[in-house]
This record gives C-alpha cells, structure tokens and sequence, in this order.
C-alpha cells in the first residue's frame, strides 16, 4: 500500500531564530547595504577574471576528454558572468550544453565544435569593450551552429536558460 | 541580530567561495562557515549547525544534490529543514530537476546579482515553505504557485454533486 504524504506546515518545524529574521528583513530592504553588496560584486571581477583566463586555458589543453572539456566550461561559464565577461558565460554555456546532448545521446564530440568554442572563448576573455559587439556575433553564429547540431543528434531539447520558478 | 545567525557556503571554487562569503558579511552575517565539498559540509553541518546553506551543484567527491539529499533524507541529518539554495551556472533541464527533487529550498542562477541573491532570501524568510514527506521525495513542497491543481475535467463523484447544485 502506498504510503499517504504528510505535510509539515512551517509552523510545525524549526524556524530560523525570530530576531535573525526581524534582523535579516531590515537589512534586505537597507538601500545601503545593497549599495555595499554591488560594491562586493564589483570588487570580485578582477580575481573572477583571472580564474576565468585560467580556465581557458586549462579549456584549451583538454580536447581530448569531454568530461574535462565539461568541467572546464562549465566553470567558465560559472565564473564569467560575475567577472563581467557576459559573451564568454554564454559561450561556455552553448559549449556546455552541447557537450551534456552528446553525452546523453552516447555520441562521440565533434572537434570542430569544440575548437569553434575555444578560440571565440579566447577572443571573448580576451576583448575590451570595443570587441564586445563581435564577441556577441560570435556567440549568436555559435549558438545556430549547437542547435544545428543538437537536430542532427535527435535527442529532446532542453532549455537553453532556465527560470529560478 | 543578522550577526548571530549561521550560514553555510558549499563551493569548490575558492572564488565563487570567497564572493559568497563577502556578500553574506555585506548583510551582516558574521558566522559563516565554508566547505569545498557536501562531505566536508555535512561534517561542518554536525559540529557547527547552519540557518542558512548556499551551495554549489557541481562538486568533486559529493555534489551538491547529493548533499541536499543526505541533509534531508538522513536520518543521522542535523537538521532536513534547514533552508538550501543552490547556486548554479548549470541550465540542463535534467540537472535542475534532479537538484528539485533532491530538496532544495530555492535556486539561484550564475550570474549571481545583488537583487536575486536578496529576493532568494526574502523568500526564505518571508514564506517558509511546507515540507512533504512521502514514499519518494523529502523536502520543501514543490508545488510553488496556489493555482497547481488539476485544470483537467471535473470526474469525481461530488464534482458532479456540484456542478448539478450550480446549474
């Protein structure tokens, strides 16, 4: 037989300390304090960056394992969007989301695909402002060349973003 | 006081880490503890205790779906409703519906912005969610919104009772 569920209302499991949480709605709603936690975000880019430029490089050097080309992009693309680098973040994630199909599909990595994420993730962490606009012609051309490919594996699409509810 | 509530950060990237801790203090929590893997969290959650964890979905050793699931599904777990937002650059549909179904509390996208860190919170703190338990989940109801019921046609016995007592 089939066990019924139980709900378990919050009033019926421990909550957060109540002074914690008075304490913790004042300070959500302090302009101030979001003023200091951008600054935090803004203070973060530059180390975020270097470990970005790391990984493109680690990227670079792991070709031949797809699951550390994974890994690798799927740091970048982790880190990249808090290092202000916007167009590699979704580089890596068309990379990312490529590699995770041709696992699921149990088909071998097309290194040309691969090759085509690397060099536009080296120009895209590499770009000042005034190569932002190629970096996000790139990303668009690369991100018709994964959907091409992903038809061509006949696996079930997957969203390319989603949506935290 | 924010100070003494307990935060746990989850992240094996030491920079992400380090990022997540320093927004946290920015709020002012003081206590905040970090672990690089969900063994070492679940070790730190035994001695230490959180309020609050932020953890990662990709981990060597135990990721973080593993660890959301040992927190709520153990019966040696410290504390199965501690509230658990995972912090994820992952977009697979499969992987977002498998941290779900591990039982966390809140998602939170790569990218992290100031807005959707402090909206996660808020919603922690302002609508606690109600916990299920059943033969194949624990953990925070997933049924977010109060319109998830059936839209379908109305087959049950006193449906039909109603629907003769409205016409």
């Amino acid at each position: 037989m089939t066990m019924p569920a139980t709900i378990i209302l919050p009033t019926d499991y421990p909550q957060m300390p109540a002074p914690c949480v008075d304490a913790l709605r004042k300070t959500l709603r302090d302009p101030k304090v979001a003023d200091n936690a951008a600054r935090v975000l803004e203070a973060g880019k530059a180390g975020l960056r270097k470990a970005v430029l790391r990984a493109v490089d680690r990227l670079g050097a792991a070709t031949e394992d797809p699951a550390s080309l994974y890994a690798e992009a799927h740091e970048i693309r982790g880190l990249a969007g808090n290092a202000g680098l916007p167009s590699a973040a979704n580089i890596a994630s068309l990379l990312c989301r490529y590699l995770d199909m041709v696992r699921r599909a149990g088909r071998p990595v097309d290194p040309e695909v691969t090759a085509l994420h690397i060099m536009a993730l080296v120009r895209a962490t590499h770009a000042g402002n005034d190569t932002m606009l190629l970096a996000d012609v790139v990303q668009r051309e690369l991100s018709a060349l994964v959907a091409r490919k992903i038809t061509e594996l006949a696996v079930d699409e997957v969203p390319a973003s989603f949506s935290a509810r | 006081m924010a100070e003494s509530l307990r935060a746990l950060v989850v992240e094996n990237n030491v920079h992400m880490r380090t990022l997540l801790r320093a927004l946290l203090a920015s709020l002012g929590v003081k206590d905040i503890t970090e672990a690089s893997s969900g063994e070492e969290a679940l070790q730190l959650l035994r001695d230490k205790g959180a309020d609050m964890i932020l953890t990662d979905l990709s981990m060597d050793d135990m990721d973080g779906i593993a660890f959301t699931r040992t927190v709520r599904q153990s019966a040696a777990s410290p504390n199965p409703y501690v509230p658990i937002i995972m912090v994820t650059g992952h977009t697979e549909r499969h992987l977002v519906e498998a941290a779900r179904d591990a039982g966390v509390t809140e998602f939170l996208a790569k990218p992290i912005t100031v807005h959707s860190l402090f909206l996660r919170i808020s919603e922690i703190i302002e609508r606690p969610r109600a916990y299920v338990r059943c033969e194949a989940y624990f953990g925070p109801d997933r049924r977010r919104r109060g319109d998830d019921v059936s839209a379908g046609p109305k087959r049950r016995k006193d449906d039909a009772e109603k629907i003769a007592v409205a016409s």
